[in-house]
């Protein structure tokens, strides 16, 4: 506790510097980079996807200081997850649209290859530019072999273990070292199915989760395999080590350790299922950290609330564990009437303390390291996250990624629904050619051309 | 004594239908008095109900909005059907055409086009219009109206032909012969001997227009959005909010049920006499 | 209609024979033509990222139609028989069994996907914890069971519709027939198959033929219950088309299956026609 409270003191202390440090400098570096005040009574307009439990409300409050100080208002809009790729996209195509965007980091080079975003290169120095971010967070703002910075890093998220502290505990297994590599993982299944009969001990969600992929890959990684070659040319997810990866997940459900009907729920849906005590170990984000305390979430049961352990991803053959970081940017369109102003508030919600406060609202991390840091320190759990982050793998910035994402995810969901009894008979032939076809596919989107 | 029991027999049955047919919408309902924590559990506890659902859902999402666009459009987009769809259809049923034919074929073909196919080119007309013509309809009631009254108006026609030719013509003529003019007597006469009719085709048009979720995705931004749009807001990649969105499910059901229920005397007639005269 | 049938159909035939992809998005209808490239690649080239999955949701939405048509107009029939005795309540049942048709698709298809969930769902603890009828919990969403998963709430919603269709249709038939009919010794069977249903030819023709093209392009019940990829199983021919067009931003390629689309429905029609002109004169 006096712990916690310690970290605390530090982390307002550091706050009040840097809202300190920039009420000094503000003017002086507004007008300068800028070269003209702004305009005060324009009205920005944000769209925004669903962060947070109130997203709209959250985020209109937010930013009020912004609008406060600058007398620019910013109207929030909130996009759904289900909708937003179309809509961004239509309204980069089409030139109608908001002022800034919030986009999937994996989403970005997409975007900007459309060409109505804004470069922000010569901006983000003033905000620390590529030095204050990790780098695998700041790749997510660059397009793979082209000049530019097409956003900015807004909030993160990188991929650890939950596990259930008295399940372990029950089953006989250290937690220390239950998941440091990939057969202490399944060992620690294994363990927890023999001993623990009324828990699931492994579940993930299928082909309706849009994060599948993102589930998948830390262990194709884990076991070198890669989604693409290093030039981003040709696609390597049939590979030796990628189909490695696939298996070890395949494998899960045949033997058992892995509950096959989470593969009919999305992400979210099997998160409720972890909270709610039928799951015994689950990969997730941070957010799910941040419900732990809130009261009002009825989906934790309680033996599930009090027990909830995060540790590192395992460690693969090669001695290095990998995840997955993803989270979200935010893109200033090149059609904004107002660059000025949109620049302000990307500045605005780049700055230490909105940051904290916002990420903290959503149970993410914030994009920049020193905040990062921060919120790495608050708690034992908190630290697991932050060290996935700083590790973190995410894939190549090229435009086609997220169609390329696409194949690979249903065939991803073929070989785990096939593993799980519903598809065609599971082997490592059917493995092999689902992905010798993800990867013929994979090449073929990466032959496409603007010829 | 074997036919009476046969005749209750039948009479079990139908109950049992209707209530196997009613249950899924007692599910939802009974779904949205629950809380996020004992959905995903599927420990439903009916014997304390909670109205906590129907009272967050508006505060997470706007969801006013897009209920209140929804009615806006949609009425205006049925009004605006079945309109020119009275008119057409008098027409077709009173004067003589050749294109009687054509006409049905018109019809089917309209319907025989995917909306996938012209969803695109419906995007970008509308965009144009919006960059190089002072016509807003990109995004804009107006513009939703304006599709939706062109895929209902050509089946609607179709309906209403039927129920003027089933109008005799003896009725109109009596009324030109007081001193109507036929537009007089269009009025007075025809549209209300067919008022089951438009109501039908009323509520139809309604019906699906409030069930359309793939051009309003691509034609709307902010300021159009329906309800098919909002629900889908209840889901969120990092969470979800299932009481919630049984709840919205509620309300989203609830305007169509009640304008069902307020017309279906009508609506039932006018649904047979369409399919009595085929 | 012009404006938004016409012009863009038209648009959208010209579109499926461009090369729209990520990079010529931007130009739309400057962007390079390709010929019958798009056309092509579905049918013929194996690399094509459409060819694969065309084939597999041409089969399933035939599947689909199949079933959800031959469901809807079967049962919508014998509800009609049902409700066209006269029984207490009468009017009350009539109305009520209307109410799925009301539900909208995007919530038929939340709920009914929320009801198939294997371990918490309605359905398997209705048939296997509280009846017993399955001994092992079936997985709805996932695999050949992802088809019925769609298929029966289709139906669900579609059926009233026909019911009351079928109904007026039943009221309308001149009773005398059936009385004479019952006098020469015709039992009930017999009533049905040589009365009742030539009677209602048309109306099942007028059915088949809207029920038919409306489930093949059904759209919302496996987009909002299964996602974006309903997987092999389950993939119809519109969540493809819109999956590659709208996610994969292959638009030529929507397009150009758009129209093998339509010149397969106006084949049905075509045959449809074939089938039933003599009833539609009859009218």
């Amino acid at each position: 506790m006096p712990k916690r409270l310690a970290v605390a003191v530090a982390a307002t202390a550091l706050a009040l510097a840097a809202c300190g440090g920039e009420d000094n400098s503000s003017t002086d570096n507004t007008k300068a980079a800028q070269g003209e005040a702004l305009q005060k009574g324009v009205t920005l307009t944000l769209w925004t996807m669903p962060n947070s439990p109130q997203p709209k409300e959250d985020l209109q409050k937010m930013v009020a200081p912004f609008t406060a100080k600058t007398g620019v208002k910013v109207d929030v809009q909130e996009v759904g997850w289900d909708v937003q790729f179309d809509r961004i996209r239509n309204a980069a195509v089409a030139g109608e649209g908001p002022d800034i965007t919030q986009a999937g980091t994996t989403q970005v080079p997409f975007f900007a290859a459309l060409g109505g975003f804004m470069d922000l290169s010569d901006r983000v120095e003033e905000i620390g530019g590529k030095a204050a971010y990790a780098e695998g967070i700041w790749n997510t703002t660059q397009v793979q072999g082209q000049e530019g910075t097409w956003a900015v890093p807004w909030f993160t998220e990188a991929r650890s273990i939950y596990y259930r502290k008295d399940v372990l505990e029950k089953a006989g297994v250290d937690p220390a070292t239950a998941f440091q590599d990939l057969d202490s993982f399944k060992a620690t299944l294994q363990a927890i199915k023999d001993k623990v009969p009324d828990i699931e001990p492994f579940g993930a969600p299928g082909k309706k989760a849009y994060d599948l992929v993102h589930q998948v890959m830390p262990f194709v990684w884990d076991n070198g395999g890669a989604e693409l070659s290093a030039d981003a040319k040709q696609s390597t997810i049939n590979s030796p080590e990628s189909q490695a990866g696939v298996e070890f997940m395949g494998d899960l459900i045949t033997s058992g350790l892995f509950d096959k009907s989470q593969l009919e729920r999305d992400g979210t849906q099997v998160e409720n299922q972890f909270k709610g005590g039928r799951l015994a170990v689950w990969i997730g984000g941070p957010w799910v950290l941040g419900s732990i305390d809130r009261a009002e979430d009825d989906t934790w049961s309680e033996e599930a609330r009090a027990n909830v352990g995060v540790a590192p991803m395992p460690t693969g053959p090669g001695g290095k564990a990998y995840t997955f970081v993803g989270g979200s940017d935010l893109m200033v369109f090149k059609n904004t009437k107002y660059p000025n102003e949109a620049w302000a508030l990307v500045k605005f919600l780049s700055s230490d303390q909105t940051q904290i406060d916002y990420a903290k609202l959503l149970g993410m991390f914030p994009a920049r390291l020193d905040p990062q840091q921060q919120v790495g320190d608050s708690s034992e759990n908190h630290k697991a996250f932050f060290q996935a982050i700083q590790s973190g793998r995410t894939y190549a910035p090229i435009p086609q990624w997220g169609q390329i994402e696409n194949a690979y995810k249903t065939r991803f969901g073929n070989i785990l629904d096939s593993a799980a009894g519903v598809g065609t008979d599971y082997s490592a032939a059917t493995v092999k050619s689902q992905l010798d076809a993800a990867a013929k596919e994979a090449d073929g989107l990466l032959a496409q051309s603007a010829g | 004594m074997s036919a009476r029991l046969v005749n209750r027999g039948l009479d079990a049955l139908t109950w049992l239908v209707l209530a196997l047919m009613l249950s899924p919408i007692l599910w939802l309902v009974l779904s949205s008095l629950q809380t996020d924590g004992q959905l995903s559990r599927g420990a439903y506890d009916l014997l304390s109900p909670t109205f906590d659902a129907f009272t967050r859902m508006w505060q997470s999402v706007d969801f006013e909005r897009y209920l209140l666009n929804s009615l806006i459009i949609c009425t205006a987009a049925a009004l605006c059907a079945t309109a020119f769809a009275a008119c057409a259809g008098y027409a077709l049923a009173r004067f003589q055409f050749r294109g009687g034919k054509a006409l049905s074929l018109g019809v089917v073909g309209t319907q025989l086009i995917p909306g996938s196919l012209f969803l695109l080119p419906v995007f970008m007309g509308f965009v144009w219009l919006k960059q190089n013509t002072p016509i807003a309809l990109f995004d804009t009631h107006l513009g939703m109206v304006l599709v939706y009254t062109a895929f209902f108006t050509p089946v609607a026609i179709y309906f209403m032909r039927y129920f003027f030719i089933a109008i005799p013509r003896d009725l109109e003529e009596a009324a030109m012969v007081d001193g109507c003019n036929r537009f007089g007597a269009f009025v007075k006469i025809v549209l209300p001997a067919a008022a089951p009719g438009l109501v039908a085709t009323f509520v139809y048009a309604f019906l699906f227009a409030w069930d359309e979720l793939l051009f309003v995705a691509a034609l709307t931004q902010e300021n159009a959005e329906t309800i098919p749009i909002g629900i889908r807001n209840f889901i969120g990649n990092y969470q979800e909010r299932t009481a919630q969105l049984m709840a919205a499910g509620v309300v989203s059901t609830l305007p169509v049920l009640i304008a069902f229920f307020a017309t279906q005397r009508w609506l039932v007639k006018g649904i047979t006499a369409g399919a009595v005269k085929g | 209609m012009v404006l938004v049938h016409l012009i863009p159909t038209t648009g959208g035939i010209l579109l499926s024979f461009k090369r729209l992809n990520t990079f010529t998005f931007s130009r739309l209808f400057d962007a390079p033509w390709s010929g019958l490239e798009n056309y092509r690649g579905i049918l013929f080239d194996t690399a094509n990222p459409l060819h694969d999955g065309f084939f597999g949701a041409v089969q399933n939405t035939f599947v689909y139609t199949f079933w959800t048509v031959g469901g809807t107009i079967v049962g919508g029939l014998a509800i009609a028989l049902l409700l066209n005795r006269p029984m207490r309540g009468q009017r009350l049942v009539r109305t009520l069994m209307l109410t799925p048709w009301i539900v909208p698709s995007f919530v038929v298809a939340v709920l009914w996907g929320f009801m198939w969930q294997s371990d918490v769902g309605i359905v398997n603890k209705i048939l296997v914890d509280y009846t017993g009828l399955l001994g092992e919990r079936p997985i709805w969403l996932l695999g050949e069971n992802s088809m019925w998963a769609i298929v029966i709430p289709s139906i669900w919603r579609g059926l009233p519709f026909a019911m009351i269709f079928f109904l007026a249709g039943l009221q309308a038939m001149p009773q005398e027939l059936h009385e004479a009919a019952a006098i020469d010794g015709a039992g009930p069977l017999r009533r049905f198959r040589y009365i009742t249903l030539p009677l209602l030819r048309p109306l099942i023709a007028v059915q088949l033929l809207f029920c038919v093209i409306y489930a093949a392009y059904q759209f919302a019940i496996p987009y909002i219950m299964l996602g974006s990829n309903p997987g092999p199983d389950a993939d119809l021919m519109m969540t493809l088309i819109v999956r590659q067009s709208f996610s994969n931003n292959l638009f030529g390629f929507g397009a150009a299956a758009s129209v093998l689309l339509t010149l397969a429905m106006c084949v049905w029609v075509a045959v449809w026609y074939r089938a039933f002109k003599r009833d539609l004169e009859a009218t």
